[in-house]
């Protein structure tokens, strides 16, 4: 039936072994199954936004950043919020920056309440900007981490999915120079290793890999020895695998 | 279902240009031409291009549709060369499309080589605000005249962008990336990076960017005036288990030009990068 199928689009002076390899290649790579996403660290991560959200903006219709609602209404009504909360950023750096003379000394607590409504916000921006189409948005996203000054796990947790999924080179690029302020706490170092592995792209690789050796993680010497040896790697990952071994060592 | 999309594509493709060739049979039989319109073409579309081999050109005009001119003379050229069968007396043979199929939804336009035998080349021309996402395995790309977010994406070919605006974000694995970038999105990032290829980036004389620049074999040639700014990690030493982190990995230069604004990121392994002063 498929080879049927297959015979009638074809023109008679074609190959059919070679198109019916074609077509075995074709299926083959339907067969390869796509990273899912981690629907429950999306949910938690989606959770917390909207958390903020409801902080933030209380008349925010719900349910506004559902990622499966692509259509053009709620994208833009998310590219809007996105506008609106770097204005109140702004307005918040404002205040900060150019503090007013004429309030009573003792709005300390005021002035710290500020600062982690900014923080937040700014966090907010950070965590929705990761989660725009365009790669352009999503690298604005990962380097505004940057700014944060204590970032929560979210934050941490959105950099690392980043890392493992994002579809562009260059994001995943930029999210390993952004993991490295975290590069103290273990998950964010084991998922570096984990990561190697996973990576399609040899440039990544090699960044990740000059994290682990920057960071001194002798527990991805394994994972490097193992890199160094197989001949189905990039050679330039190879050697600086080996390179990094001999610097862990 | 995308499989049956696919067949129903290049079958529909097929057929018209079967229709196309007894229409007009004295007509040129190398080039195949489709025109696409938007479903919204008062606002900006998006074009994704997914060829595993084959060339991509685009260019944006004022026009609101999108005009393909599919190529596959070299392809035809090489099947020719293969298959030696002498048409049947009488007989003639018939040119055979490139099969691509095309698919548009919610103003997002999808072309994709599908079950095809040969490479394919494939010239676009799009409205100048279209968002582009295009990736090929084994063909070069090349993009002129279009001002918005381009994000290019390649394994063995050659990315060549003239006189873009907005926001570029490329990668090439083995290939050079060459840019013209003549007008920028405010405070939107730009990366181009490269495993085996040069990087050479023409920005505008005015623009205000916070350049991070890094080959790890080859050069870093500008000739702007860049204010180098203290690598951002090399100058912090934390301590883990009591012993101070390695610095000494980090060779990436870290600057500003005209004081300052989004980053720019221009990174390759194997090759060397030049940043050059544009009009």
């Amino acid at each position: 039936m498929e080879n049927d199928k297959l015979s009638r689009l074809l023109p008679d002076d074609v190959d059919r072994r070679e198109a019916e390899g074609l077509d075995a290649t074709w299926r083959m790579l339907d067969g390869i199954d796509a990273p899912t996403p981690d629907s429950d660290r999306m949910r938690a991560r989606l959770d917390a936004v909207l958390d903020a959200v409801e902080h933030a903006a209380p008349a925010t219709p719900p349910r506004w950043f559902s990622r499966s609602g692509a259509d053009g209404v709620r994208f833009y009504a998310m590219q809007g919020l996105a506008a609106a909360a770097v204005l109140l950023v702004g307005v918040a750096i404002g205040r900060y920056v150019v503090p007013d003379t004429t309030r009573p000394a003792d709005s300390s607590s005021e002035i710290s309440a500020m600062r982690s409504e900014m923080r937040e916000l700014r966090e907010m921006v950070s965590l929705s900007l990761m989660q725009q189409q365009s790669a352009s948005d999503r690298l604005k996203g990962v380097t505004w981490t940057g700014q944060l000054d204590r970032p929560s796990g979210e934050v941490i947790s959105a950099l690392l999915d980043a890392l493992m999924h994002d579809p562009n080179v260059n994001v995943r690029l930029a999210t390993v120079d952004a993991l490295e302020r975290f590069a103290s706490r273990e998950d964010v170092r084991r998922a570096a290793i984990d990561a190697v592995d996973r990576q399609m792209s040899p440039l990544v690789q090699i960044a990740l890999i000059d994290f682990l050796v920057k960071t001194n993680e002798r527990q991805s010497a394994p994972m490097l020895r193992r890199l160094a040896q197989d001949r189905q790697v990039n050679t330039a990952v190879r050697s600086r695998a080996a390179w990094g071994l001999q610097q862990l060592g | 279902m995308k499989e049956v999309i696919r067949i129903a594509s290049t079958a529909l493709l097929c057929t018209f240009l079967a229709s196309a060739a007894v229409a007009q049979q004295a007509a040129q039989p190398t080039t195949d031409r489709i025109t696409v319109p938007f479903s919204d073409p008062e606002r900006p579309g998006t074009l994704k291009v997914n060829l595993l081999d084959g060339t991509v050109t685009i260019k944006g005009s004022n026009r609101r549709d999108v005009l393909f001119v599919a190529d596959s003379q070299g392809a035809r050229q090489v099947l020719r060369r293969r298959q030696q069968t002498e048409p049947p007396p009488g007989m003639r043979r018939l040119t055979q499309p490139g099969g691509f199929g095309v698919e548009e939804r919610d103003n997002e336009m999808s072309v994709s080589s599908g079950f095809n035998r040969d490479e394919i080349n494939l010239e676009i021309e799009v409205p100048m605000r279209t968002k582009l996402r295009v990736s090929t395995v084994d063909g070069g790309i090349t993009v002129d005249s279009v001002d918005s977010e381009i994000e290019i994406n390649t394994v063995d070919g050659e990315i060549t962008l003239t006189n873009v605006g907005g926001s570029v974000v490329a990668h090439a694995v083995d290939g050079n990336i060459a840019a013209t970038v003549a007008r920028v999105a405010s405070q939107a990032p730009m990366a181009f990076t490269s495993l085996n290829g040069n990087i050479d980036v023409t920005l505008p004389a005015a623009v205000k960017a916070n350049l991070r620049l890094r080959s790890d074999q080859g050069d870093v040639f500008t000739d702007f005036d860049v204010q180098v700014t203290a690598s951002a990690s090399a100058n912090r030493t934390q301590q883990r288990n009591g012993r101070a982190l390695r610095i000494d990995v980090n060779r990436s230069i870290y600057g500003t030009v005209n004081g300052g604004g989004p980053d720019f990121e221009l990174r390759t392994f194997d090759g060397n990068i030049y940043v050059r002063k544009g009009k």
